[in-house]
């Protein structure tokens, strides 16, 4: 067994899984996989039991952050040391999980975040501004700068995991990263170069974009200072 | 309190009794969760049918219309209700949560068709 599970949330990801699991496995050899099935209504499943892949299937959806939170106890209950996660559409690169793993074991932090932005800043203005928001707010709350705080790849230690797993008010997203830095977690981000997702949609389209853009800086600014 | 308003008051009390009366036998709703229902209907039964309580209370409180006095009950009630309305669905969506993530765990650990994740990718 290795010491890193790649968790995939993949939610009818049938025309994209089977690319990133080979893409995983050419390049990524040091790893293995959990795809977690977040109640998929194609055949994202099927796929992953044709190339063997095992799957963690969630009889409905339940979004993006339980499926993560499923893969990180599936990880936990099988004894691994490190969870990456890693977008199930495409987007990620694998043979950056290599170098993510690399930082970890020399305990670079307890959270690395695979980042696009430290490397050119590119992507839709939309896309942007939301992010430049984002970051601005865990800057003005933790004084540390973070390029992609919404990049879905992140890697994280058994530290990290353990408070993911078991707790309602730690959510792998942006809002609980700035809440992480301020405990006295270490979050440090490595840069990555992304693809576009190639088939299907986004968990997020405009509306949901402004609405998670909403509540995560709310939930940064305002929320976590209750906690 | 105006005689209509408080006829008012009673009719919708009494059919709003008898409503939840009806969904309890139909087993449509907990005994536990009419009782809420079943005494702000009995509360205004009675300040329909005793205005003089309404009055003697706001006059008391200094409220300038024992009517307003009734609605700031049936409102600061409702809020109560809903505050807790939103406790209990989101102690459900926790309990479901973890119990789909239970589920998924469970047949990753004993499914027959699933390699498991020890396998070298």
């Amino acid at each position: 067994m290795n010491e890193l599970l790649v968790v995939i949330p993949a939610y009818n990801e049938e025309m994209n899984i089977r690319n990133v699991i080979r893409d995983l496995r050419e390049h990524a050899d040091m790893c293995d996989i959990l795809v977690v099935d977040d109640g998929s209504t194609d055949g994202t499943s099927a796929v992953c039991r044709e190339m063997r892949v095992p799957v963690a299937r969630h009889r409905v959806n339940l979004g993006l952050t339980e499926a993560v939170r499923t893969g990180i106890r599936a990880a936990i209950k099988l004894g691994y040391s490190y969870v990456l996660q890693f977008d199930g559409d495409g987007q990620h690169d694998a043979s950056a999980v290599g170098r993510l793993l690399a930082a970890a074991k020399e305990n670079k932090g307890d959270i690395l975040i695979g980042s696009r932005y430290l490397k050119e800043d590119d992507g839709p203005p939309g896309k942007r501004a939301g992010r430049w928001l984002i970051s601005l707010c865990i800057r003005a709350v933790c004084g540390q700068r973070i390029a992609d705080p919404t990049s879905g790849m992140r890697m994280m230690n058994r530290r990290v995991m353990d408070l993911f797993a078991d707790s309602r008010f730690y959510q792998p997203e942006p809002d609980t990263l700035a809440y992480l830095i301020r405990r006295g977690f270490s979050v440090v981000e490595i840069p990555v170069s992304m693809h576009e997702r190639l088939y299907g949609e986004s968990y997020l389209n405009l509306s949901e974009s402004l609405r998670y853009c909403f509540r995560t800086i709310t939930s940064i600014l305002l929320l976590q200072w209750l906690r | 309190m105006s005689i209509i308003l408080r006829i008012l008051l009673l009719f919708a009390s009494v059919i709003s009794l008898l409503f939840v009366q009806r969904r309890l036998r139909k087993s449509s709703i907990r005994m536990g969760d009419t009782v809420v229902w079943m005494f702000l209907s009995g509360l205004l039964v009675l300040l329909s049918i005793f205005p003089q309580i309404a009055i003697l209370a706001a006059a008391l409180i200094g409220v300038q219309s024992p009517v307003n006095l009734v609605y700031l009950i049936i409102l600061f009630f409702l809020l109560f209700q809903c505050f807790l309305q939103s406790l209990r669905i989101s102690e459900l969506e926790e309990k479901m949560k973890q119990m789909i993530s239970d589920a998924a765990l469970s047949d990753l650990a004993d499914g027959e068709t699933n390699p498991k994740p020890q396998e070298k990718c």
